[in-house]
């Protein structure tokens, strides 16, 4: 019941209510320890998804913007690939995320885009993440787990403060071995916020689809 | 001591002292200094040609300072990221390098970005005004409404531009810049921003890269061996920290070295293989061989007094005038062969009465052949000029001391084998042999209407096949492509230079191809533009307030965009002219690794670097004041241009050879005599005619140098032909020897000292043939 209140409350208040969420997420009693049993179990049904698909939606929220930036897409994620980010709406592009860094592809090409800071620890993090790979994460973020049935929240802290202010927390959730929610979090103000759909029913991405999303 | 012993004692010091005084005067010059391997000193520094004096200023202070390296691990896969800043900061650290990035490493972006940001309503606002307004403009709009126009664009692009990817790195500075006039440059100027993080292969992981320019030119030494340890040291201090990394590199200076390793090793074997050719050709024909030693001091005086001129004249002598004066040898010995084995005419005659005898063709001979290379002394490329001093010095040398030398010999005659047979036969024989000849000749005349000329610069060097590949497969991974045309466009000033490439942009657009370029232009305003900017803003005070408006009708808090709302007024309120200098000069400071190749703000010259792929075929007109900066492509032309220099000027010293000889010899005579080197010239041209073998400029220097030597057998040879004898043993013997050390040349590595050495040897042989055959029998009979 509690689960279910916190659920519904989070869907009905917008952003000021899934700040307080998140910062709810970091309290001390959540911090956990890489080799969390409960976790690695969590992480083991996670690794055996090797090929996701969903839709998302995003969320932009800027300091001097009064409503977020939406952008909806696919999602894909592969245990071999990496993450990949399909928009289609407003403008069709994608952002791929493997051990390689980042990768853009829009209509008339490959680009990488400039290395920012923080931005190749972000990359790891996420791809550490969706695996739920909680060892490698340990080595530069605080981790802060909190589980509830089925539905799980991990944070990640980065312990150096530059990237701290760079990078910004980052805050997965997500129920058994689905990640329903990414959130990369700079402050109140600024963050983004993917939802992640159910994913769709599927087996291992097409040769098509590889060339496609990833890299 | 009676008076032709002191003569000789005379004769021996002066010689000795000369020797003495002119050895030790080159052992005391600093050779490093003074001689250059550089390609580039083959050109002069004053040239006439602002694109010349572009060129070499920017090959030698830029361009050709940059090294390339890639990193890979033992698997020979990319490098791990860190390895790449580690070794660039090793580098960065060592004297012999003035600058080195890893194109991983985030910084340059950041700074670059940060200066923009600063910089963003004097060099980035003006831009997009002018382009805003052509869109409005294109809408058929009342200009009265611009400022109202251009707040509610200005919000549309800001909200699609939040939807884009690099909307999240940018967010913290869009309150400074709602007008996104930051991104859009970097969009705009994205073939630059590749030269940082070029694109890579959709399924390979980038390379670990690092660029680097080094502290001194790349073609002299410092620029060399300093350099490459400086990068064996940082390589095993970056492998203490990423063990088994390796570091391939590209640059100029491994041509450079590799070139002059291989230069300095020809020049020995080249000289060998000469004192071998022209040994081989005395021990034939000469009978006392020992003897023949005494041939070698005069050539070694006409070395030395060669070197000594030329570099009390000139400051820096380049290394391949040398090589190629090094066969001053073959010519310097014609007086010595021709004075030495020049039998008594009586016997017990004088020595000073047989050079009184030989004075005229020994004059006649070397002061036409010293006038026409002293005539290349006028040519504007600088090897041309060293070389002519060189020769014209040493010839000089050689007869001077020839004559002196011989005079403190007891027996100044050194006799000739004799070889039986060996005048090519009967008389019939001899006259169809002279048929076939000429029938040759004629035969080869037309091919002078089928020579093709090619003035390519790398033929100055020898050719490192291993060396080139392995740069083009770096300088690929660099987005270096084969397909990419780089332009340096130049003015008096940065503004006459800015003005200049927009003139650029127009024939990039109006020649109708599908070139894409990219260049500064897209974030340095023209001063019209900038211009403009300060007029709308001070016309249209009402501009901010307009874009409040609506950035809060567009949902945004538009009190969050003070930061902008406030350089805005500041800018309004204080922007002078001066200021875009000022803010171009800032931003050039802050432009770092191979952005900073693409702006030079100096005197005498200012210039732009703009990359183009798919580029018009033809070069830019000159309202454009652009060149390509493909140094090759330039330097050929300017080789060529001197190739016709020269061939002029040989014209001339021919002229002069000539009328030499008429004035000497009479019309009749004359002409005879200065058929053999015109009609081997001519000849030799022809049959390179036939055989599509295509000529440069050191073919004419050498046709020209071919045509000095064979002119003093021609001469040397009428004189005997005066007295109803067969050409002297002296004139096969030189030009043997001419031919054998020129030939000697000819199996250069250098494609132009293989191209001198072969027109000289085939000059020397065909004008041999000639004299043989009774060229001058007719003089003979008539006398």
């Amino acid at each position: 019941m509690k689960r279910i209140l916190f659920l519904a409350l989070a869907g009905i208040l917008a952003a000021m209510a899934r700040a307080e969420e998140t910062d709810a997420a970091i309290a001390p009693g959540n911090r956990i320890s890489p080799d969390d049993p409960a976790w690695s179990e969590l992480s083991a049904g996670l690794r055996q998804r090797t090929a996701v698909t969903a839709e998302f939606t995003e969320r932009r929220f800027f300091s001097f913007k009064k409503t977020p930036t939406i952008l909806q897409g696919e999602v894909r994620i592969s245990a071999e690939h990496g993450l990949s980010l399909h928009y289609v709406r407003p403008e069709e592009h994608t952002v791929i995320i493997d051990r390689r860094g980042v990768l853009l592809r829009l209509a008339t090409g490959d680009s990488v885009p400039p290395a920012e800071p923080g931005g190749g620890a972000a990359n790891d993090a996420l791809l550490h993440a969706l695996r739920l790979d909680l060892g490698p994460l340990a080595k530069t973020f605080d981790l802060y787990g909190s589980r509830a049935g089925a539905a799980w929240t991990l944070a990640l802290v980065p312990r150096a403060a530059d990237l701290r202010r760079t990078l910004g927390r980052i805050t997965l959730g997500g129920e058994g071995a689905t990640v329903r929610r990414i959130e990369l979090r700079r402050s109140a103000t600024q963050r983004v916020e993917i939802s992640v759909q159910p994913p769709r029913p599927a087996g291992l991405f097409t040769a098509e689809e590889i060339r496609r999303y990833f890299r | 001591m009676t008076t032709r012993h002191r003569s000789k004692w005379l004769g021996a010091c002066v010689l000795g002292a000369a020797a003495l005084l002119g050895a030790a005067w080159l052992a005391w010059i600093d050779f490093p200094r003074r001689i250059s391997t550089d390609v580039l000193d083959l050109l002069p520094t004053g040239e006439r040609s602002p694109e010349l004096a572009l060129m070499r200023s920017l090959a030698s202070e830029s361009e050709a300072r940059v090294m390339l390296f890639v990193l890979t691990n033992p698997s020979g896969q990319p490098a791990q990221p860190g390895a790449a800043r580690r070794f660039a900061a090793e580098l960065a650290g060592k004297p012999a390098f003035a600058e080195a990035l890893a194109l991983d490493d985030p910084r340059p972006f950041e700074a670059l970005g940060r200066e923009l940001l600063d910089l963003r309503l004097i060099l980035l606002f003006p831009q997009w005004l002018r382009e805003r307004a052509a869109a409005y403009s294109a809408t058929g709009g009342d200009p009265a409404r611009l400022p109202d126009w251009l707040a509610g664009d200005a919000v549309g692009r800001l909200n699609r531009f939040l939807g884009a990817p690099e909307a999240l790195p940018y967010q913290d500075a869009l309150p400074a810049d709602p007008l996104c006039l930051v991104p859009g440059v970097i969009e705009r100027a994205k073939g630059a921003m590749a030269l940082l993080q070029p694109p890579i292969a959709t399924g390979n992981a980038a390379p670990a890269r690092v660029w680097a320019q080094i502290a001194a030119s790349p073609l002299r030494d410092e620029g060399q061996q300093p350099v490459f340890a400086a990068i064996e040291q940082a390589v095993a201090a970056t492998r203490r920290e990423y063990p088994g990394v390796n570091v391939a590199y590209a640059g100029v200076n491994r041509f450079a070295a590799a070139s002059k390793a291989r230069i300095r090793g020809e020049l020995g074997w080249l000289n060998v293989l000469s004192i071998g050719a022209v040994s081989a050709v005395a021990l034939i024909f000469i009978r006392r061989t020992r003897r023949a030693l005494h041939l070698a001091p005069p050539v070694l005086l006409a070395v030395l007094g060669a070197w000594v001129c030329t570099m009390a004249v000139f400051e820096r002598v380049h290394i391949l005038v040398f090589v190629v004066g090094s066969l001053l040898t073959g010519v310097a010995i014609d007086y010595g062969f021709y004075l030495f084995m020049q039998a008594p005419e009586r016997p017990g005659e004088d020595y000073w009465d047989k050079v009184r005898r030989l004075r005229k063709p020994l004059l006649s001979s070397c002061f036409t052949t010293v006038a026409g290379f002293a005539l290349l002394l006028f040519s504007e490329l600088p090897l041309i000029r060293q070389l002519g001093l060189f020769v014209a010095a040493g010839l000089v040398c050689a007869l001077a001391g020839a004559i002196v030398y011989f005079s403190i010999l007891d027996d100044a005659f050194l006799e000739a084998r004799a070889f039986s047979g060996l005048r090519g036969g009967a008389p019939a024989t001899r006259r169809k042999v002279r048929a076939v000849l000429i029938a040759l000749w004629l035969a080869a005349l037309p091919g002078l209407l089928l020579v093709r000329w090619r003035d390519d610069i790398r033929d100055m060097e020898i050719p490192s096949p291993s060396v080139q590949r392995e740069d083009a497969r770096i300088r690929a991974l660099f987005g270096d492509t084969p397909g990419q045309t780089v332009y340096l466009t130049y003015g008096a000033n940065l503004t006459e230079a800015r003005n200049a490439l927009d003139r650029l942009a127009n024939w990039f657009r109006a020649s109708g191809g599908r070139a894409e370029f990219t260049n500064l232009g897209a974030i340095i305003p023209t001063e019209a533009d900038f211009q403009a900017a300060l007029r709308f803003v001070r016309e249209h005070p009402e501009f901010p307030a307009r874009l409040r408006s609506a950035l809060a009708t567009g949902g945004f808090e538009a009190g969050s965009f003070e930061p902008f709302f406030g350089a805005y007024s500041s800018f309004a309120a204080h922007a002078s002219g001066a200021d875009l200098d000022a803010a171009v000069r800032s931003l050039r400071a802050s432009l770092t690794g191979p952005l900073s190749l693409l702006l030079h703000a100096g005197q005498p010259q200012s210039w732009f670097v703009t990359l183009a792929s798919h580029a018009p075929p033809e070069a830019p007109p000159g309202e454009t004041q652009t060149v390509s900066a493909d140094q090759l492509q330039s330097l050929n032309r300017i080789f060529g241009r001197y190739r016709q220099s020269a061939l002029q000027i040989s014209l001339a010293g021919l002229a002069i050879v000539g009328a030499g000889v008429l004035v000497a010899y009479g019309l009749r005579d004359g002409v005879r005599i200065f058929s053999i080197p015109c009609g081997a010239a001519l000849g030799l041209f022809g049959l390179f005619g036939w055989l599509g073998h295509p000529l440069n400029l050191f073919h004419v220097l050498g046709a020209f140098l071919g045509v000095c030597l064979t002119h003093n057998y021609s001469i040397f040879s009428v004189s005997s032909a005066y007295r109803r004898e067969p050409p002297p043993v002296s004139v096969r013997l030189s030009a043997l020897c001419a031919a054998g050390s020129f030939g000697v040349l000819a199996l250069s590595g250098i494609p132009v000292v293989h191209a001198l050495g072969e027109t000289v040897a085939m000059m020397v042989i065909t004008a041999l043939l000639v004299i043989e055959f009774e060229h001058f029998s007719a003089i003979a009979d008539k006398k």
